[in-house]
Parts: C-alpha cells; sequence; structure tokens
C-alpha cells in the first residue's frame, strides 16, 4: 500500500513540475528565444497562445489577438513551437476584409498560390519546409503595412495536430535599417 | 486500513485537482480570444467590458520606437532638443502628472535607442526608475541590465523585449490593482511625445510619410479619448481630455480613405513578403499639421510647467 501512495505521490510532483514547466516555456524561455533570434527584425510584441485540444469534428481551437499596425511598416510575424511540437501550430494575420498571411499553406493552397514554384526557385531549408503533399511551412513571413489601423493575429495547431494542447508564441517585429 | 484509504484518496483528490489545474488555461492573461475558425473573421465574441478594452488599448498601443524608427527612415537627424527635460521631474509629484512623464520619457528613450545615442540614456532611464518607483510600479523593471543594454548599444532586441515585458506586467499589476487609469497616463504620454517628435520632425524635414503618420494618429487618439473620458470624473482627467479634444478639433478635418486591393505574395531572400495593396490615404495639408504642432506644444508645455 505503501508502495502506491509514493508512486501517487512522485505522480502528483511530476505532473506539478511538468505543468509549471509547461507554462514558464510558453511565458519565458520561449518568447525569449523567438523574440531574439530574428534576423535583421526588432522586437515589439509577442503573441503567447494557450492551445486548447480540439475534438476531430470540432474546428480547431485558435488564440486570437488584435494589434494596431501603421502604414509604411514592413513586419515581420514569426512562430515559435516548444521543443517537440516543431512545425504543429500556424500563424494567421488578417483584418475584416482579408487574409493577408500565414504560415502553413496545405498541399492544395501552395499548388493555388504557386508557392512550389516560389520555394524550389530559392529553397532555405532553414526557413521553411515542405511536405509530402506540396504544403508548406515557414516560421515566418513578412507584411508590408499600407493601411494604418487594427489586425487581428490568430494561433492555432494546424490540421493533424488539433488533438494536442500545449503553447505557442507568435513574435511581430519590424524590419528596421539599424540592425 | 481504512486510513491508509483515507490517505490515498486525499492524495488522489490532490492528483486531480493539479492535474485539472495544469490542462485549465491558468488564467486569461495574454492567451488571446477565442474563435472558430469556420465562422465569420469579424467581430468574434468581441464585447469586452471596461478592463478588457483598456487591456486591448494599452497592448494594441504601437511601441515608441515604431514613430522612431521612421523618422530615422526618412533621414531626420537626431536632436537632443525635442527631449522632453528630465530637470523637472522631481516635481511631479502626484501618481497622474508621474504617469504621464513616465510616458513621455519611455518615448524619448525609444527616440534615443533608435538613433544609439546612449549618453543621455542613463539619465532617462534614472528618472524614468524613479517615477516607476513612485507609483509603485518599479520592480517589474529590472533597471541594471536595461542600463547595460542601452549602454552598450548592443542587443536591442533584448533591450526591447525586456522593455516589452516589463511594461506589459506593470499594466497587468495596475490593472489588476485598480489602477488601470495610471495605465491610460502612462499610454497618453507615450502616444503625445511620439506625436511631438514627428511634428517637430517635420518642421524641417517635410516627408510625406512623416504627415501621413501624423495624420493616422486620429485613430489612435480617438481609442486615447475613449479610454480618458471614462475617468473623466476626476478633474485632472477631465482636463487632460479637454486638452486632447482640443487636439481631435483640427483631426476631425483630417480623412482618411481606404484603397481596396488583394494581398499578393513574392518571396524575397527566402522569406515570403506579402504585399498589402489595400492602402490608406491619408488627406492632411500643412496647415492642419501646424495646428497639430501647436496644439500638441502647448499642452506639452503645460506639462513641463507643472
Amino acid at each position: 500500500m505503501k508502495r502506491v501512495l509514493i508512486i501517487i505521490a512522485v505522480a502528483l510532483l511530476f505532473v506539478g513540475f511538468s505543468a509549471q514547466n509547461a507554462n514558464a516555456q510558453c511565458k519565458r524561455t520561449l518568447v525569449y528565444t523567438c523574440a531574439t533570434n530574428n534576423g535583421r527584425a526588432i522586437f515589439l510584441r509577442d503573441f503567447n497562445a494557450k492551445l486548447k485540444k480540439s475534438r476531430p469534428e470540432d474546428p480547431a481551437y485558435v488564440a486570437k489577438f488584435s494589434v494596431v499596425l501603421n502604414k509604411g511598416t514592413l513586419y515581420r510575424f514569426n512562430i515559435c513551437d516548444p521543443k517537440g511540437f516543431e512545425y504543429t501550430t500556424m500563424l494567421t494575420l488578417f483584418d475584416a476584409r482579408n487574409k493577408y498571411g500565414k504560415t502553413y499553406y496545405s498541399g492544395d493552397e501552395a499548388s493555388t498560390l504557386g508557392l512550389g514554384d516560389l520555394v524550389k526557385r530559392n529553397y532555405r531549408p532553414e526557413q521553411y519546409k515542405i511536405e509530402s503533399n506540396g504544403g508548406v511551412v515557414m516560421d515566418h513571413f513578412d507584411f508590408v503595412c499600407e493601411k494604418s489601423g487594427v489586425y487581428f493575429v490568430s494561433i492555432q495547431y494546424r490540421e493533424g495536430y488539433t488533438d494536442n494542447k500545449g503553447c505557442a508564441v507568435g513574435i511581430m517585429s519590424f524590419v528596421g535599417k539599424n540592425k | 486500513m481504512n486510513m491508509m484509504r483515507k490517505k490515498i484518496f486525499f492524495v488522489f483528490l490532490a492528483f486531480v485537482f493539479v492535474a485539472f489545474a495544469a490542462c485549465s488555461d491558468g488564467g486569461t492573461k495574454d492567451n488571446g480570444e477565442e474563435i472558430g475558425i469556420g465562422g465569420t473573421l469579424e467581430g468574434n465574441n468581441i464585447a469586452p467590458v471596461d478592463e478588457e478594452s483598456m487591456k486591448e488599448v494599452v497592448q494594441n498601443f504601437p511601441a515608441p520606437v515604431e514613430m522612431a524608427a521612421l523618422l530615422d527612415e526618412v533621414g531626420a537627424p537626431f536632436s537632443n532638443q525635442m527631449l522632453f527635460p528630465t530637470e523637472n521631474a522631481d516635481d511631479y509629484n502626484t501618481s497622474f502628472k508621474q504617469a504621464i512623464a513616465l510616458g513621455i520619457y519611455s518615448a524619448d528613450l525609444g527616440y534615443m535607442n533608435i538613433y544609439s545615442k546612449t549618453s543621455s540614456i542613463i539619465q532617462y532611464l534614472t528618472v524614468i526608475k524613479r517615477l516607476a518607483d513612485d507609483l509603485r510600479v518599479g520592480q517589474y523593471f529590472d533597471f541594471q541590465t536595461l542600463k547595460s543594454l542601452a549602454v552598450s548599444n548592443e542587443n536591442l532586441d533584448t533591450l526591447m523585449f525586456l522593455s516589452v515585458t516589463s511594461f506589459n506586467e506593470m499594466d497587468d499589476h495596475l490593472r489588476q490593482h485598480n489602477r488601470s487609469h495610471l495605465s491610460a497616463l502612462v499610454i497618453t504620454g507615450v502616444w503625445l511625445e511620439g506625436l511631438y517628435l514627428a511634428a517637430k520632425v517635420y518642421e524641417d524635414v517635410p516627408h510625406i510619410r512623416i504627415a501621413e503618420r501624423i495624420g493616422d494618429q486620429k485613430l489612435l487618439l480617438e481609442d486615447i479619448l475613449d479610454i480618458l473620458r471614462k475617468y473623466d470624473q476626476d478633474k485632472n482627467f477631465a482636463g487632460t481630455v479637454k486638452d486632447l479634444e482640443y487636439v481631435y478639433e483640427v483631426y476631425k478635418d483630417v480623412h482618411i480613405t481606404i484603397i481596396p486591393g488583394k494581398p499578393t505574395m513574392v518571396e524575397q531572400n527566402g522569406t515570403f513578403v506579402i504585399k498589402q495593396n489595400e492602402r490608406s490615404e491619408v488627406t492632411i495639408n500643412d496647415q492642419q499639421i501646424v495646428n497639430i504642432t501647436e496644439r500638441v506644444n502647448e499642452i506639452r508645455n503645460k506639462l513641463i510647467s507643472l
């Protein structure tokens, strides 16, 4: 009986520790790493999304954030996943009228947009990956803002990964001349 | 044996509790807002209460470095003369004045950082620390690290990261302790100083991009006024609302038109770049900019002479 108690107590400690650790990773380590490994871009804001699990028949759980962008600025949007969950989430930028960009395009979307040709011309495996079905996954995209106003950033698990729960971090930065 | 069963039951209960806590959000802080992606994009369950709209305005507020970066990009030289003087900082002896001043000095700090002007940064950081301490939010700023990063003129990303997260933590703290009005004043200060810097630069460098950015401030001014009006039962807030409405009078005739377009994507050096193609056109003339400059100047001078 004592053994059972010990096992439960150890499990309890482990779950408590993991839970705290997972939250901390999304809050600090992951955000910091994602925010400061951004090439020429200067960090402006993070979108720290805690993602819930969805049932296969339901739409994916989506975390949505609003953000004000300025005309004439070149913004960069990155998505970062915790270690072991790389490329499982996607970030989308949109406003009330248009969807502008996202970090994942399915095979069909990539084909319609001609992304495959774009990628093949200048393939950089460190910046994006091509899936067997032709889908394109990238860790960032740039957005040339031509209209000041309110925009939205959404973060969600990609199709096929929605039965996960965890966190992901979006980073907004601007590509300034100073860096 | 019964005692042992009880123990197991309690340990099990605790286990369930912790597991449940691990599955829950751990609070809604920074968790965004959920939408069903199958639904429409507009107005998804956005029914903010006052505190939520306050949080949204504060978190959405463009960083002071964005305005400074624009001034740098159009080739405007740095001017020490434009900075809000630090000599009077000790005289700001109410939380109202301290919060606005904190915003103003933060905007100046962003301006100095973008231009890599490290000589005055310590002075401004010291003033900011004093004001933050007076407002009892100094614990959220690691001033030693901020100082060393600012002076070394490297790791701008780390500096920005620490500044933004510190500011968000400060804002969370203020909201949790029913002091949101101070956050509102801080962003008012940031906004006012950013507009002042742009307007002053425009006098010597009348670049179209600066004119447009000054015109765009109409949208942010509307947000700020909405927030400040919630507190206008206080005479200081009422005075600030009146001052900003005086600026808004000029903005009433500034028009922003949207020219529709569909986004396109190109690939540049391994990065996908999205060109919006839909654009806004700001109709603002030089006289309106002069009027805005004069009015912002007046308000700022009033603050300096408090």
